[in-house]
């Protein structure tokens, strides 16, 4: 799987954007726990309050918005895109 | 950046410029997070870096100078360039002629409604309000140093972005879905603006637009300049109560797309209040949001009482420019509705087709189904009763029938033929014969 982040959460985990999480088949909620693990301290809170996803934080797989897709439990395969962008972004 | 942050100094007395406003005239002093409340200066960010909540520019209001006409010797959006993002020339970056307040009494009558004012939009060069946001978007994009300027559009934004980045000698790179009628993108070719488009809807188009923004230097007037992009859509309702002489309507019936137009007309409507622009005892505005049916989710989460927005997978309907099925403002929206005790409604395709046919018949104006959808809105809540006999009512029009031409529904009649040599006048004496009364005593005539 490999991630992009826009550039508002790319300043606090420099290097993250664009980086292969390597792996089968998972839930959203364990990729996005893995890309939180890998940036910096704190970097969690910016993805995620508690066990829910940040309210102003879109996920999309493979161009899909997860909350049409179960949100945090659904599922990403091993070679999907998955893009961390702002809900504020436009429209 | 600098060109922003320097004119925002404090003046310095000794400068030979101190006593020129700082910024051009704004008395803006940053951004602020409408979901956490942090404080940020005036910087390029379009989503507050501590929660991603929006961000809105905020204003010094004890500052201002300018009473409810605006700066005095200015004109158009100009005259509030005090309440806009800061710009080194506003009377050249926010040269954009306001439109008129058009008393509506035919209309008024047949819906039941007091009194009908349209905030008529249709009349902005490129044909809809969006030349009000594009023209603040691209000032701010140009004093930044962008080299191009981008959107992403349901439509609309696209021509106006065109024409605001034309004026300024930059190239406009505007996302579309596939499909836009030729109202939406002829402008666009004849502005110069290269159309890039996106298979699927609109939400589709943004996402690629907001990956398009990371990825190269254009500057997206609705994504990456984002709050100062809405700052723009508050000048309808400065010119709107200045033309009521400061007495403000009971209601204000908006259409939604992303929410932006709405959300940005709730924090106007603040601001003057809090500047004494509004004479004391007139009403406190209800805001009403207009959907149409086929892509609903602000109405939705209004009627149900939620304060998220579930997204519209497939919007559907006649109004393509109001077809958001993820709106970026819609929170914002949905908290100016209901801070202002206003309501939201969704007619049908037909409803708003219906509304398109009404107000030409009535009014003299042709507008895109946007406005068919606020029509046939006033027609829904004048029988609910949420617009009552006494009221005062402001509806904006903000796209004008040219955009989107096809969209008033069942075909009209087929022209009449007349032979050119022997012409048979039976078939028009017969319709004319079908119209109302002549006036008593009869017309002058023969015409
Ligand atoms: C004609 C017209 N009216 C209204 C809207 C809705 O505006 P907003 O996205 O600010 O809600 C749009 C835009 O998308 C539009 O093109
Ligand atoms: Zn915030």
């Amino acid at each position: 799987m490999r991630v992009h982040l826009a550039s508002v959460l790319r300043t606090f985990a420099p290097g993250l954007d664009g980086r292969e999480f390597p792996g089968a088949e998972g839930s959203v909620a364990e990729l996005l726990e893995r890309v939180a693990a890998a940036g910096p301290v704190g970097f969690r809170a910016r993805l995620f309050e508690g066990a829910a996803l940040r309210r102003y934080l879109a996920v999309y797989i493979d161009g899909v918005d997860i909350r049409f897709t179960g949100g945090l439990a659904s599922r990403v395969g091993g070679d999907s895109r998955v893009d961390l962008i702002p809900a504020v972004a436009g429209g | 950046m600098a060109a922003i942050s320097e004119p925002l100094r404090a003046a310095d007395p000794n400068e030979p410029t101190a006593g020129v406003t700082p910024g051009g005239a704004s008395r803006a002093v940053g951004l602020v997070c409408a979901a956490c409340g942090a404080r940020r200066g005036l910087a390029l960010e379009n989503a507050c870096p501590e929660c991603l909540g929006p961000l809105t520019v905020a204003y010094d209001l004890a500052a201002v100078r300018g009473g409810r006409g605006g700066r005095p010797g200015a004109s158009g959006l100009a005259r509030y360039a005090e309440l806009l993002p800061p710009v080194a020339d506003p009377d050249r970056a926010y040269a954009l002629e306001g439109t008129p307040l058009r008393d509506a009494p035919r209309l008024a009558r047949e819906l039941g409604i007091g009194r009908l004012y349209l905030k008529d939009d249709t009349v902005l060069p490129t044909g809809s309000f969006k030349d009000r946001p594009a023209a603040v978007a691209v000032a701010q994009a140009v004093a930044r140093g962008a080299r191009a300027i981008g959107c992403a559009s349901t439509g609309n934004l696209a021509a106006a972005t065109a024409r605001a980045a034309a004026r300024e000698g930059r190239p406009a790179f505007v996302f579309v879905p596939e499909g836009l009628p030729a109202g939406k993108l002829d402008p666009v070719r004849a502005l110069g603006g290269r159309i890039v488009e996106v298979p699927g809807g609109y939400d589709r188009t943004n996402r690629i637009a907001a990956l398009a923004a990371e990825a190269l230097e254009i500057a997206f007037v609705n994504i990456g300049l984002r709050p100062y992009y809405a700052e723009g859509s508050k000048t309808a309702w400065y010119e709107t109560l200045d033309a009521l002489g400061g007495e403000a309507p009971d209601r204000i019936v908006v259409p939604l797309g992303s929410g932006a137009l709405l959300a940005a007309t709730g924090r106007a409507v603040r601001e003057t209040a809090a500047l004494g622009w509004i004479r004391p005892g007139s009403p406190v505005p209800a805001l009403v949001g207009s959907q149409p049916e086929g892509c609903d989710p602000i109405v939705e989460a209004f009627r149900l009482g939620r304060t998220e927005i579930r997204p519209v997978r497939e919007p559907r309907g006649v109004a393509e420019s109001l077809a958001i099925g993820d709106p970026a403002s819609g929170p914002e929206a949905l908290r100016a509705i209901a801070a202002s005790g206003g309501t939201a409604d969704a007619p049908s395709d037909g409803e708003v087709r219906a509304g398109i046919r009404d107000l030409a018949r009535l009014e003299g104006i042709w507008v895109e189904p946007a406005g068919g959808t606020v029509v046939a809105t006033l027609r829904r809540l004048a029988r609910s009763g949420f617009l009552r006999p006494q009221d005062r009512v402001v509806a904006h029009l903000t796209g004008a029938g040219w955009k989107a031409p096809g969209s008033s529904g069942p075909r009209a009649a087929p022209p009449l033929r007349l032979d050119p040599v022997h012409p048979d006048f039976s078939v028009l004496r017969a319709e004319l014969d079908r119209n109302p009364e002549p006036p008593a005593g009869g017309g002058e005539g023969p015409w």
